[in-house]
C-alpha cells in the first residue's frame, strides 16, 4: 500500500500520506488515536478507497480474534497445581517462615560472630580469667578430699586425719 | 491495572486474598488460582500454540507466583503482576527451546497451515463447529508465524484487551513502539491469511 498513490492525492484533498495512514489505521481501529487525528483520518477515509480497503482488511483480522474461542484448559488445573504446591511444601518452609529465615538467620549469625570475636579479643588482651576466692577454696577442698581418698585404711589413724585437716586448714 | 475483556474480580478482594496468602493461607492462593487460571492459560496458549506446553507453562507461572508472593507489593494489581510472570515464563521457555535447537514453532506450523488450508476448502468446512475449529487453527497458525515481540503485543491487545499504555508497561517499551508492533503484527497476519486462506480472506 505504501508504494501506491492515494485517490485522495489526485482529488486535490489535503490528506495525510498513505504511509502515515497505514500505521494510523491500526491505532484508529483500536480507538487509540487522539480526537483530532481520528477526525482527520475519518475525513481521509471518505475520499481514499485504498485506505478503506486497508481498514476493511485489518478489521477482518480483528474479527478473527473476536471469533477465536480458546481451547479449554486441561482438566483439574487447580487440583494438579495444589498437588505440586503440597509437594513443595513437604520440603519447603511456610512462606512466613521463609521470610523470617531469610531475614533473621543472617542477623543471628552476625550477632554470634560479634560475640565470639569479642570474647576471643578479651581473652587475648586480658589473659586467662583470674581465680576467684570461692573457686580457690572449692578447688582446695576438692584436693583435700582426693588426698584423703588415696590414704590407705591402715593409715587412717586419728593423728593422721588430724594432720591432714590441719594441713588443709592452714592453706 | 489491566483492563480486561471479561468481567474482573474485585481488586479489593484480590488484595485481601493476596495478604492472606502471604501469611501462609493456601486456601486464599487457591481462590486466586481459580479466578485467573483460565485467563493465564489462554494468554500462554495463544503465545506458545500448544495445549500441553501451555498447561505446563501456566502451572509453572502460578508456582513462580506462589514462591515469590512475599515479594509482591500492592503497587500494581495482582493480575498485572501474575501476567508479567506468565509472559516471562513463556519467554524463558522459548529462549530455552531455541538454545536447545528444537524444531522451530514457525516452521512446523507453516507446514500444518498448508494442510489446514486444503482441509478448509473441503465441503464439510461449512459446518459451524468445523468452521470455528478452522478459524481457531487459522489464527493460531498466523500467530505462530509472527516474530515474538509482535506476537506478544497482538495477544495482549486482542486476547487480553490491554490498552496501549498497559502493553508498553508490560513489554517495557513506549506507546509509539506498541503502535508500530501492533500495526506490523496485523499486517503480517493479513499477509499470512491472504496467502494461505485466500478464499476465506478475500473481501
Amino acid at each position: 500500500m505504501t508504494d501506491r498513490s492515494c485517490d485522495a492525492h489526485t482529488e486535490g484533498v489535503n490528506p495525510m500520506s498513505c504511509r502515515c495512514n497505514s500505521r494510523a489505521l491500526s491505532a484508529y481501529l483500536d480507538g487509540a488515536l487522539s480526537a483530532r487525528k481520528a477526525e482527520a483520518l475519518a475525513r481521509h477515509l471518505r475520499v481514499c478507497s485504498r485506505c478503506r480497503e486497508e481498514l476493511a482488511a485489518l478489521t477482518r483480522v480483528r474479527d478473527l480474534f473476536e471469533a477465536w474461542e480458546p481451547a479449554p484448559p486441561r482438566a483439574h488445573f487447580a487440583h494438579r497445581l495444589n498437588l505440586r504446591l503440597d509437594r513443595e511444601a513437604g520440603i519447603a518452609l511456610p512462606i512466613w517462615l521463609q521470610w523470617a529465615a531469610r531475614r533473621l538467620v543472617p542477623l543471628a549469625v552476625a550477632a554470634a560472630t560479634v560475640v565470639a570475636v569479642t570474647y576471643l579479643l578479651n581473652r587475648a588482651v586480658l589473659g586467662p580469667e583470674p581465680v576467684t576466692v570461692d573457686a580457690y577454696l572449692n578447688r582446695s577442698l576438692d584436693q583435700d578430699m582426693q588426698e584423703m581418698a588415696t590414704v590407705s585404711e591402715a593409715d587412717l589413724s586419728k593423728d593422721r586425719v588430724l594432720d591432714l585437716v590441719l594441713a588443709g586448714g592452714g592453706r | 491495572m489491566l483492563s480486561q475483556k471479561s468481567s474482573k474480580p474485585s481488586e479489593i478482594e484480590d488484595c485481601e486474598l493476596v495478604a492472606r496468602a502471604q501469611g501462609g493461607d493456601r486456601g486464599a492462593f487457591s481462590e486466586l488460582v481459580r479466578r485467573y487460571h483460565e485467563r493465564v492459560f489462554n494468554t500462554v496458549y495463544a503465545l506458545v500454540g500448544d495445549l500441553d506446553d501451555a498447561d505446563d507453562l501456566a502451572q509453572e507461572a502460578f508456582l513462580k507466583a506462589y514462591r515469590s508472593l512475599h515479594r509482591f507489593q500492592s503497587k500494581s494489581s495482582f493480575y498485572t503482576w501474575l501476567y508479567r510472570i506468565s509472559i516471562n515464563t513463556c519467554l524463558d521457555w522459548m529462549k530455552c527451546r531455541n538454545r536447545r535447537g528444537d524444531v522451530s514453532l514457525e516452521r512446523g506450523q507453516w507446514q500444518k497451515a498448508d494442510e489446514t488450508s486444503r482441509a478448509f476448502r473441503r465441503p464439510e468446512a461449512s459446518d459451524g463447529r468445523v468452521l470455528r475449529r478452522e478459524l481457531r487453527t487459522m489464527l493460531e497458525q498466523s500467530l505462530s508465524a509472527l516474530p515474538l515481540e509482535f506476537r506478544i503485543a497482538v495477544v495482549m491487545r486482542e486476547i487480553d484487551g490491554l490498552s496501549y499504555e498497559e502493553i508498553g508497561r508490560v513489554m517495557g517499551c513506549s506507546v509509539g513502539t506498541v503502535k508500530s508492533r501492533l500495526f506490523r503484527a496485523r499486517t503480517q497476519i493479513r499477509r499470512f491469511l491472504e496467502s494461505h486462506y485466500q478464499e476465506w480472506f478475500a473481501v
